[in-house]
């Protein structure tokens, strides 16, 4: 095949999957900012309402609730998401025998592969009245630390965070790891000889070098933060009151429980603005660091 | 009552009730034929109601037979069938008949996708050899009153109803010498009693999927607001008068949106202002006080359990639990027959002088409210899919075939036909409605999106982190803007020359 042939050769291979990306990526994602216009039910009827659903959302008190909901869990959970597998990535890294770090790679991933629903599913019972977690703090005489812990406003938050305990694995540790096997022995090699301890080497090499990595997960763990809400639904529901209502959620409800599909659209543009916002941000920031 | 006695009761109704032939049915052919339907047709009856499927499935046979079209009853998951049903609608061929609980479908009915009920409840059952009554008469009262929409109108046509009551540990409630209560006063006093003996008086939860509390401040609502009828129902019939004994004055009234959005401006209604509403909730602040306090972290499942364990006194619930605590109490005799108790059950108790300074008309409808209803969506791309629906629903409801449809099935709520009687154990919480019914007006608010709004706030004014004042303030701003979407959703057909007569403004 000559080369003159190549360009729409390729074109025809990527065509398929470029047909898919557009109809059930970008088409969807274009139809929601036109439907943010709109007054929609979804179901057939349409209203052109310019920014009337922006002015409804930002004027709706409940919509900035989800926001300091939003805020909290990002506080929490975005350090130990970029954190956490970091930490599970240098200590299997630094395992010397193949053999074992290989078995605790397998460990820190396999966690991976158990459906969110069917973890969430467990936590729930872990965190009933009678669970699991209560009855273990009655055994060893801690009876005063026992609660409603999904009933509680003040420990629902930090109880859904607490269920990505240890915190260390999945896709997370994997791209860590990846970024520290990258890193050029040679490296290694001139520190030791020139006398660095583990800390220097962690912090004057190793981290230095996987901030391509920190950069992507850090991107990864706002999108995810902003985006997610399916475990909020299956465990609390939003509740107990709005404790644990996010702005995902928030949508959700708009659009496809009370039919006000073109304010749940609203929503999914600011919604996007911010992510993309926070994602230039990191972008910014972390490469200014490199 | 002992559960293996009423097991025995129950199975011998059953068999008795499994051979009855459908005597009721009118057999002229021309009624079972749906003009249009190809050869072979097969149309879809959609449940989430397991419990009811075998029933459902008994009489598919007998259907064919009569129609020529076959019945295929669909079982759907519970979890999220709101989402199901929504794109099924969507699709253009949904199921010809939906067997749901009615939450979360009134978008549809406002979206023109539902065919109504409204001109078919008032003419009888054409399938029934008796053509005498109305289709509405051969409901139990007040059900179909209950389903009519915020602007009157009817969406959906209920089959069963869940009869709400108390479900007591007698073995605990007779050695601490009490009996069951008649009244509010009694109920609070056994609770006090109860926890004072260092037992737990009463374990609820509080969620969407877990409505008792709602329910119980729904049947208070209304008591007390029945004095009020006549001020709400201000467009009626020439002559009408009403009589809070005698439920015939209200059977042919509806409370329209307007009549609606005028009480609501007029206070009647409006949470912030109305007397009624405030007594509700004064009434079930101090019934929350019994609960154990875990309430907003419970889920039912677990209530279930506790009872059934004898670890606590009173639970509220529907009839449907019936089937989960005999299972339980059997599992229970196996493993441990030393903590198996004798269970009953009382209705929902009376409200008194005693209760409330407020004037009553009459006491507590125990009217807690539709459990399952058929919904028909509407069929774009077949009509006959359409009259095949209504023929289905008219065939279900005729008093023989629903009674086999109970009789097979796993299911203890109350059938919603008044010729069709519920099972032994659910007899004492069968709904004693003796009072007029209109409704006047709703304790969580007129669409699906008060519905959402309503919960995250009875969760903080019973977990004690709003006032009365607050949780009735904010409410009362949730059923004004319900309100404000359904005059809007109503476009043309909303009466404004009225509501501009009456107010003397316009809404909103």
């Amino acid at each position: 095949m000559s080369n003159h042939n190549r360009p729409w050769t390729a074109l025809l291979f990527l065509s398929p999957a470029a047909a898919l990306l557009i109809l059930f990526a970008y088409w969807p994602f274009l139809n929601a900012i036109r439907l943010a216009l709109y007054r929609s039910d979804g179901l057939g009827t349409e209203e052109f309402t310019g920014l009337g659903n922006f002015q409804l959302i930002l004027t709706d008190s409940l919509f900035w609730h989800t926001f300091g909901v939003l805020a909290v869990f990002a506080i929490l959970l975005i350090p130990v998401s970029v954190i956490g597998p970091l930490i599970g990535a240098r200590l299997v890294h630094g395992v010397r025998n193949a053999r074992a770090a290989s078995i605790y790679r397998f460990l820190f991933v396999l966690p991976v592969v158990v459906p969110m629903v069917v973890s969430v599913l467990i936590w729930r019972n872990l965190y009933a009245a009678d669970g699991v977690i209560n009855r273990l703090l009655e055994t060893v005489g801690l009876e005063t630390l026992t609660r409603a812990w999904l009933g509680d406003p003040s420990t629902v938050l930090p109880a859904i965070v607490f269920m990505a305990f240890p915190f260390v694995g999945g896709v997370n540790f994997l791209i860590y790891l990846a970024g520290f096997n990258n890193i050029p022995t040679s490296l290694y090699e001139a520190a030791e000889l020139d006398g660095a301890s583990l800390r220097h080497v962690f912090i004057k090499i190793e981290l230095p070098m996987i901030l391509p990595q920190v950069r992507i997960i850090l991107m990864l763990a706002i999108i995810a933060v902003v985006h997610s809400y399916e475990h909020i639904l299956v465990l609390t529901g939003g509740g107990p009151g709005n404790a644990t209502l996010v702005p995902a959620l928030y949508l959700f409800r708009h659009g496809f429980e009370w039919g006000n599909l073109g304010l749940a659209s609203a929503v999914g543009c600011l919604l996007f603005l911010m992510a993309v916002g926070l994602s230039i941000l990191n972008l910014k920031y972390v490469r200014t660091a490199e | 009552m002992r559960v293996r006695t009423a097991r025995i009761i129950a199975f011998v109704c059953i068999g008795l009730v499994a051979t009855e032939t459908n005597a009721d049915l009118d057999e002229d052919a021309s009624l079972w034929r749906v003009e249009g339907a190809p050869d072979g047709a097969r149309i879809t009856l959609a449940t989430f109601l397991g419990e009811m499927i075998p029933g459902l499935r008994s009489v598919a046979g007998d259907f064919e037979e009569r129609t020529g079209i076959r019945l295929v009853v669909q079982s759907i998951p519970y979890a999220s069938y709101a989402l199901w049903v929504r794109t099924q609608i969507l699709s253009r061929e949904p199921p010809e008949v939906l067997l749901l609980e009615a939450a979360l479908m009134e978008q549809y009915g406002t979206a023109g996708l539902l065919q109504g009920f409204d001109e078919m409840i008032g003419q009888p059952n054409p399938l029934r050899a008796d053509h005498e009554k109305a289709w509405e008469e051969d409901f139990r009262f007040p059900l179909v009153q209950q389903a009519r929409d915020a602007r009157g109108r009817l969406w959906y046509l209920p089959f069963s109803q869940f009869g709400l009551g108390f479900f007591e540990n007698r073995t605990l409630s007779e050695s601490l010498g009490l009996t069951a209560p008649q009244t509010w006063e009694e109920l609070m006093t056994n609770m006090q009693t109860i926890r004072e003996s260092g037992r737990t008086a009463m374990m609820t939860a509080i969620r969407p999927d877990d409505a008792q509390t709602v329910w119980a401040a729904g049947m208070i609502l209304e008591a007390l607001m029945r004095p009020l009828t006549e001020k709400v129902n201000i467009d009626h019939e020439e002559g009408w008068a009403f009589d809070p004994m005698d439920r015939e004055t209200t059977l042919r009234e509806r409370i329209s949106l307007e009549e609606r959005v005028i009480a609501f401006e007029r206070g009647l209604i409006d949470p912030a202002r109305s007397p009624e509403f405030e007594e509700t909730v004064r009434l079930m602040q101090a019934f929350s006080s019994h609960w154990r306090g875990d309430f907003l972290s419970l889920d039912v499942r677990e209530v279930f359990q506790t009872f059934a364990r004898g670890g606590v006194a009173y639970a509220m619930n529907g009839t449907w639990y019936f089937g989960t605590l005999l299972a339980d109490l059997e599992l229970l005799q196996e493993v441990a027959p030393e903590s198996v108790f004798e269970y009953g059950t009382f209705p929902f108790p009376e409200l008194t002088a005693e209760s409330t300074d407020l004037p009553l008309a009459g006491g507590i409808n125990q009217t807690a409210g539709m459990r399952s209803c058929f919904i028909l969506p509407r069929q774009p791309t077949a009509e006959w899919r359409e009259e095949a629906g209504r023929l289905l629903v008219h065939y279900l409801t005729v008093p023989s075939v629903a009674r086999k449809v109970f009789a097979n099935s796993q299911s203890w709520d109350i059938p919603a036909l008044e010729e069709v009687d519920p099972r032994p154990e659910a007899e004492p919480l069968l709904p004693s409605s003796q009072y007029a019914f209109l409704p006047v007006a709703d304790f969580i608010g007129y669409d699906d999106q008060a519905l959402g709004e309503f919960w995250p706030l009875w969760q903080d004014f019973l977990g004690g982190r709003r006032t009365r004042g607050e949780f009735l303030q904010r409410l009362s701003q949730n059923h004004r803007r319900s309100l404000v979407r359904l005059v809007f959703s109503a476009g043309g057909e909303f009466d404004r020359e009225f509501v501009r007569r009456e107010l003397g403004r316009d809404f909103p």
